[in-house]
């Protein structure tokens, strides 16, 4: 009985040196790789811009230096509005990097209208905010740990794509040169786009009377390049026996279809 | 003469225990408590990195002197090996509690980030660490119980022979 508990332990006693040791060595390899090797090197962040939106282009290097493999190590980026709502994300991963090898990677985020569009976040075409991005990065480290380090709210500034939107008063009814039987009247319609993105798309004016009648529509097809003044007249036709509807007051209801999907951006009323 | 040789050699006795007692119960913690005297920000930071609700680290580290130094005190006894084994199991729930079941999870303090940075988290997961520093302790309680019963058998062998 003796003999067993002396075994045991010297078995405790080497089994702790060698867990401790073998923690020792990574924590120091680790540690020896981030700080004095650049194990993990940010490149040159590049900011694009197209007609779709923004990119972020972040490019990360992993040198691994270390005496252990690198795992699954993946980077996770969310760009939120000012309520929590995910409007984008991007997820890069690099694998697994074994010692004495290096990884280059870029981390791309975009952001485009069709994604504010896609997730009903039409505020933010009308209103300067900000967003906030989420980065959680996660690897696993001679498959023993596991990190995790989240960056939660960064914060950018948004600018309104359609900023000082307006909508002037229905002019009209004119008849329609050429065509008696047919009446138009013209909705004036402006705003600015501050914001880097283009804004293509149409965007359909409904005109309604106090009673809730549809008196008929129109739209125009634009393509608004960043910081461009739009000023429009958007003509809505009108036939003539549908004219007695036309009581001069009610509402404008301005829709903005862009790849198929129709957006309500606001109610005007008018008279 | 035999009698006040006895009480000397009794004395010799628990000078020696105290003198080891207060060696070991030193250097199995007592030498933390020295930095955590002079610098108490020390001891706040380690308690920032420990999971919420967890007490005074000096106070855990005197609870580990104060073990050794009753071990040391009561080497040669039965006591000796129920006190290994309650420290063992005290420092597998320390292990669990402290390091949260093996999740660390580590805040950078707003001080240090950018601005724009509302806040930045660390999570490190030893759970493998933990589960072999638990198998050691298992090991460990097993062969104290070992030990406790050759001790007892021991002490009843000798008691059989000298009747």
């Amino acid at each position: 009985m003796r003999q067993t508990a002396r075994i045991l332990g010297w078995t405790i006693t080497i089994l702790t040196i060698l867990i401790f040791s073998f923690l020792g060595v990574t924590l120091y390899s680790l540690a020896r790789m981030v700080m004095y090797d650049e194990g993990f090197k940010i490149g040159e962040i590049s900011f694009g811009l197209s007609d779709e939106g923004y990119t972020l282009s972040i490019p990360l290097t992993i040198n691994n230096t270390s005496y252990l493999e690198i795992s699954d190590l993946n980077i996770i980026s969310y760009i939120k509005d000012s309520r929590g709502i995910i409007i984008s994300n991007a997820t890069t991963m690099f694998g697994s990097i074994p010692r004495g090898y290096s990884k280059t990677k870029n981390h791309t985020l975009s952001l485009n209208i069709n994604d504010i569009l896609g997730k009903n976040l039409t505020y933010l075409l009308f209103s300067d905010s900000e967003l906030k991005i989420d980065t959680s990065i996660s690897m696993r480290y001679a498959n023993i740990f596991s990190f995790k380090m989240s960056i939660k709210n960064i914060t950018i500034p948004w600018i309104a794509p359609i900023g000082n939107f307006s909508v002037g008063r229905p002019k009209g009814p004119y008849p329609k040169p050429g065509e008696p039987s047919t009446y138009i009247i013209i909705i004036p319609v402006s705003f600015i786009n501050r914001s880097p993105f283009r804004m293509n798309g149409t965007l359909i004016v409904k005109l309604y009377n106090n009673e809730g009648v549809l008196l008929g529509e129109g739209s125009n097809h634009i393509n608004i390049k960043p910081a461009t003044l739009f000023i429009e007249k958007i003509k809505i036709e009108l036939d003539r026996a549908f004219m007695k509807n036309y009581t001069g007051s009610g509402y404008i209801q301005i829709y903005f279809r862009v790849d198929g999907t129709t957006l309500k951006l606001m109610r005007v009323n008018y008279g | 003469m035999a009698e006040k040789k006895g009480e000397r050699n009794l004395l010799r006795d628990i000078l020696s225990r105290i003198l080891r007692a207060a060696i070991m119960g030193f250097l199995m913690g007592g030498e933390v408590l020295i930095p955590l005297k002079f610098m108490p920000e020390l001891s706040s930071k380690i308690e920032s990195i420990l999971p919420s609700g967890s007490s005074n680290f000096s106070n855990l580290i005197v609870i580990f002197a104060a073990f050794e130094v009753a071990i040391q005190l009561l080497r040669g006894t039965i006591i000796q090996y129920g006190l290994s084994i309650g420290r063992t199991i005290i420092t597998i729930g320390l292990l669990i509690i402290f390091t949260n079941g093996g999740f660390i999870t580590v805040t950078v303090p707003q001080e240090m980030l950018p601005q724009q940075v509302g806040a930045v988290q660390v999570t490190v997961d030893i759970r493998t660490i933990i589960g072999a520093l638990l198998i050691l302790s298992v090991l460990s309680i097993a062969k104290n119980l070992l030990q406790a019963v050759d001790f007892l058998s021991q002490k009843a062998e000798r008691t059989a022979a000298s009747t």
